[in-house]
């Protein structure tokens, strides 16, 4: 009885017992949960989890065996070492948020934040990802922003690839003018945008605007009609671009 | 397609002479290809009405009649 009870202190298995089928083992030696389906491992919490088997963490695997590191929050996430204290002050791990969090008015947002540790740390980069689709707000929206006031509440975005959007057009035309001082048009056609309140641009590729000049006209979602005029005969190339009206 | 005009852009008074087609890129690649889009084209003075893709850069020749 007495080793039986020793024995219970160093393992729990729930159900009572249990060597086989669904059952949970609380193991003090290894300092770990375990989570069983059946006969397979599920899920484990304990000292020495995590990628390398020698962090202390959460795993799940599915049916397979193919793991995954996976924790499930309704509120915060955080990364790093969370008692990290910089020379401003108690600092900022990066996190995760979503939901009803401080500064979320959306149930349908997830924050990622860079957090800020260091010295010259002052606030996180932040992107936040909102759910759209009423009137509302009729579209999903991504913003990035920073945490802090002032200056510290933008946050610079830099684009290493094209940057495309809905709200943009931008192209170019070659227009020959057949009669000198008598415009050509030429319409051009784009994708679709997602507005109609547009502003239009069109400029000639030359030395010398007072022998070449280019306009727009006929302004659509997805088409736009630039013209060209010259005092010599000759072809040009115009460069044009719509842009949405914010 | 049919697209409405900016209202910010209202057409021209008087409007040039012009016809109305519908255009279609067929520029392998083009990520306006097949794509039918309503343009209004304006008459030029050598009788040449010029619709360009914006996706390619290059000339539409295939310039259909609007269905009535």
């Amino acid at each position: 009885m007495r080793s039986s009870l020793a024995a219970a202190l160093r393992w729990l298995v729930l159900p009572w017992g249990a060597t086989s089928g669904n059952r949970i083992i609380l193991d003090s030696d290894d300092g770990s949960i375990k989570v069983y389906e059946g006969n397979t491992l599920v899920a484990e919490m304990g000292f020495a989890v995590g990628p390398a088997n020698n962090e202390p963490g959460f795993i799940t695997w599915d049916r397979s065996g193919t793991g995954y590191y996976t924790l499930h929050s309704d509120y915060f996430i955080q990364f790093g070492n969370v008692n990290a204290q910089g020379g401003n002050g108690p600092d900022v791990p990066a996190y995760i948020e979503v939901g009803y969090g401080p500064g979320l008015s959306e149930p349908s947002t997830l924050r990622l934040g860079s957090g800020f540790i260091g010295p010259n740390d002052f606030a996180s980069a932040l992107v936040e990802l909102v759910s759209g689709g009423d009137a509302a707000r009729p579209r999903p929206k991504v913003t990035v922003l920073g945490s802090g006031s002032g200056a510290t509440a933008n946050a610079d975005l830099a684009v290493t690839g094209f940057l495309t959007s809905g709200t943009e057009r931008v192209g170019r035309a070659t227009i020959s003018v057949t009669v000198a001082n008598t415009p050509v048009s030429a319409t051009v056609t784009y994708p679709a945008m997602i507005t109609a309140t547009l502003e239009a641009f069109a400029t000639v590729n030359s030395a010398n605007p007072l022998t070449a000049a280019a306009s727009v006209t006929t302004i659509t979602t997805t088409s736009a009609t630039v013209w060209l005029n010259r005092t010599t005969v000759g072809s040009s190339v115009v460069h044009w671009q719509v842009k949405a009206r914010t | 397609m049919t697209t409405p005009p900016d209202p910010d852009f209202p057409p021209l008074d008087p409007e040039p002479p012009h016809i109305d087609r519908i255009a279609v890129c067929h520029t392998e690649g083009c990520e306006m290809n097949g794509v039918e889009v309503q343009v209004r084209l304006y008459d030029n003075p050598d009788g040449i009405y010029r619709c360009i893709c914006g996706g390619c850069q290059t000339y539409i020749t295939d310039l259909k009649e609007v269905p009535a």
